[in-house]
């Protein structure tokens, strides 16, 4: 159970609950990492649509839900048509952007109105190749919808600093739940804001008066730098040299604990949002319940950036596998309703093109699970 | 040849509904599912990397998963002969270190040989126009963000371009005098032939010393470096892209940055070669440049020009590269 969490949980009576597990290891998953990373320099990046494909296979058919497990079916030769386009169109802004300043600007206006396709498209095309009981996903959602939340909510959120930003991690899950199928069953997030503004404010509460304190703690007595030159002048050399040492340290002291606090209320509303966020998603008569220690959870990113930095990025493949095991492990769906009663949608080819343009420009996605 | 296997799945593909059922492999590669036979051609088997689910996808769209763990790894391995070759290999230990090792290999070759190479074919064949044109941009921004008016008189700037025009005597060489701003005492050669001299570089310098910064900044313009710089540079971008992008974006925290300056600097060390040679032609010492670098060293060591240093090998050594070359002994005459 996690404090601080104001979200109602549903109960488990009359409901069938089913659980998600994760059955693959660390050391399988490193040497699998090992290997792609090893083959795509190899072919100057042409293996990097097969080692793609095996390492969401790896974590796809790893990961079950009642017992059954999760498939990917993405063809490697289509992501990599897709890739080779794109490798073509990132060559010639980025050629052109070094031949012409000019177009440096002209790119930026293109890119804004291409990015919300890209994630239409990398959206559609990872629904369409996950499957779960031979049922794929579907992606509904259009380019007009992401325009709105990517480009001018996020735009918006730039000038507006944290007051948007619960608005912004909410519309940017439901837009993608609120059109993403499992056969021909929806997903669902409906919710307001107001719970994610709350986590906000309260947590800004705590931030601040934490702030306080710690002023208090290293400044406690007045800080000797602003000191009136009479407080040094009847001390000796030594003496002023020393005070004026001390009062440099707690200033250090203090922007660094400032610092920490932020890192700290930052991660901790990352999971807060996630919480609430993925305890209100149904699928038909299931709905999500997502249950963890926020304290576990916390330590788990903290000690999960320092595997990434002291192995100068080895530590990634563990880093992914612990975050993902923890994920997995924490969730679970109930409802009155049999797996027997959801049924298959008519299927629609999508290209990989776009999903490909979107990871080029480092905006790929993850579903959270 | 592989036991039935009791614990599958079937899915129909029509509704998520699971049927369990035992599937076994005859001889001749025909799949059993409960009883019903499927040829070899009817079905397509998936095994995962690792020790994840097997799927096997039937030619009516419906599927068979066998759980993971439920295999052993021989029983695995011999169902993998039914996918694709490539995998044989792709799982083995063995081979993972022999592909770190071919790979650290290839990284190596394509920055070493590939790189200048594609940059010495395809840097002669970008047009003049393009050249014209990109030069005309920089000097745009530049004029924007550091560069100021030339406050120097009508007499003293036309003695100062007469002076370089007869020196390098190439009618097509371009002389711009701007004030530096915070760029200071400075030179710049843009493509296709623009040559940007400072006021207070005009200043600080004596006449020959001047002629000898220009002799440096000449040889940039006729060794082509700047279309050089800009092709590498772009050859690099996709390069970085296809090699680190994906999985191994880890690995891109590579010191490009520093492996760069050096090529920079060898760039600046082939100018001042150029430039030891013109001089010694047109009878003056190469040490006329060692002499302004000097100069330029010492008063503006603090600001913009110790960053413009930074592309350039440290002074000492150029002037001692200089000396080296200042020594007649083939005269080119």
């Amino acid at each position: 159970m996690s404090f601080l969490s104001t979200m109602p949980r549903i109960s488990s009576k009359n409901s069938t609950f089913h659980r998600f597990a994760f059955h693959g290891g660390s050391w399988e998953y490193f040497l699998i990492w090992l290997s792609n990373i090893g083959l795509t320099i190899l072919t100057l990046g042409l293996y990097s649509p097969w080692a793609k494909v095996r390492r969401e296979q790896y974590f796809m058919r790893n990961t079950t839900l009642d017992g059954a497990a999760f498939d990917y079916l993405a063809s490697p030769v289509k992501i990599l048509k897709g890739r080779l386009i794109a490798l073509l169109a990132f060559l010639v802004a980025s050629v052109a952007t070094r031949f012409s300043p000019k177009f440096a600007i002209f790119s930026i206006g293109i890119l804004a109105l291409l990015y919300p396709w890209m994630i239409v498209k990398s959206l559609q095309f990872r629904a369409r190749y996950v499957t779960y009981r031979n049922l794929h996903f579907t992606f509904v959602g259009k380019w007009f919808g992401a325009f709105m939340v990517f480009v001018l909510l996020g735009l918006l959120n730039v000038f507006t600093g944290t007051i948007t930003y619960p608005l912004l991690a909410l519309q940017k899950r439901q837009y993608m739940f609120n059109n993403l199928y499992w056969g021909k069953t929806r997903f669902q997030l409906q919710i307001g804001p107001g719970a994610l503004y709350r986590e906000l404010f309260k947590t800004g509460l705590v931030l601040m008066l934490t702030y306080v304190g710690l002023y208090i703690f290293f400044m406690g007595g007045g800080t000797q730098m602003d000191a009136p030159l009479a407080y040094y002048a009847n001390q000796s050399n030594q003496a002023r040299i020393l005070n004026y040492l001390k009062s440099d340290f707690n200033l250090v002291a203090l922007i660094v604990s400032y610092i920490i606090g932020f890192v700290i209320a930052y991660a901790y509303i990352q999971i807060a949002f996630e919480d609430i966020i993925f305890n209100n998603i149904c699928l038909g008569k299931f709905r999500l319940n997502y249950v963890f220690n926020y304290a576990d959870y916390l330590w788990l990113k903290f000690s999960n950036f320092l595997l990434r930095v002291f192995t100068f990025g080895l530590g990634a493949p563990f880093a992914m596998i612990r975050l993902y095991r923890f994920r997995v492990n924490s969730l679970d769906i109930r409802g009155d309703v049999k797996f027997e009663e959801f049924i298959a949608n008519q299927s629609q080819d999508f290209g990989a093109l776009g999903s490909e343009l979107a990871s080029i420009y480092d905006a790929d996605f993850d579903f959270g699970f | 040849m592989l036991p039935s296997i009791p614990n599958a799945r079937y899915f129909d593909g029509k509704t998520a509904a699971a049927q369990i059922i035992t599937i076994a492999f005859g001889l001749s590669g025909q799949l059993s599912i409960d009883g019903n036979l499927y040829s070899r051609e009817d079905y397509r088997i998936s095994v995962p990397p690792g020790g994840g689910a097997i799927f096997i996808y039937l030619h009516n769209g419906a599927s068979v998963e066998i759980p993971a763990g439920s295999l052993s790894e021989s029983q695995r391995r011999a169902l993998s002969g039914y996918g694709s070759s490539l995998r044989k290999f792709e799982n083995k230990p063995t081979w993972i270190l022999g592909v770190i090792l071919g790979a650290a290999a290839t990284i190596y070759a394509a920055y070493i040989w590939i790189l200048p190479l594609a940059t010495d074919l395809i840097a002669p064949l970008i047009p003049y126009k393009v050249k014209a044109s990109i030069g005309s941009q920089y000097l745009e921004a530049l004029d924007r963000l550091y560069l100021k008016d030339s406050t120097l008189g009508p007499t003293r700037q036309s003695q100062i371009t007469n002076l370089i025009q007869d020196f390098v005597d190439n009618p097509n060489i371009r002389v711009i005098l701007r004030g530096g701003g915070a760029l200071g005492a400075n030179a710049f050669a843009l493509v296709p032939n623009y040559m940007i001299i400072t006021d207070e570089l005009a200043n600080k310098l004596s006449d020959s010393e001047l002629l000898a910064v220009v002799a440096h900044e000449y040889g940039h313009l006729q060794l082509n470096h700047s279309t050089a710089v800009i092709v590498r540079g772009s050859l690099l971008t996709v390069l970085t892209v296809m090699l680190f992008g994906g999985d191994t974006a880890a690995l891109s925290a590579l010191p490009v940055a520093i492996l760069e300056a050096s090529y920079s600097q060898s760039k600046e060390s082939a100018a001042d070669a150029f430039a030891a040679k013109y001089l010694l032609l047109n009878h003056m010492s190469p040490m006329e440049l060692a002499k302004a670098l000097n100069r330029l060293d010492e008063s503006e060591n603090d600001n913009e020009l110790v960053k413009w240093l930074g592309s350039h090998p440290s002074t000492p050594r150029r002037i001692e590269a200089l000396r080296e070359l200042s020594k007649p002994v083939a005269s080119p005459r």
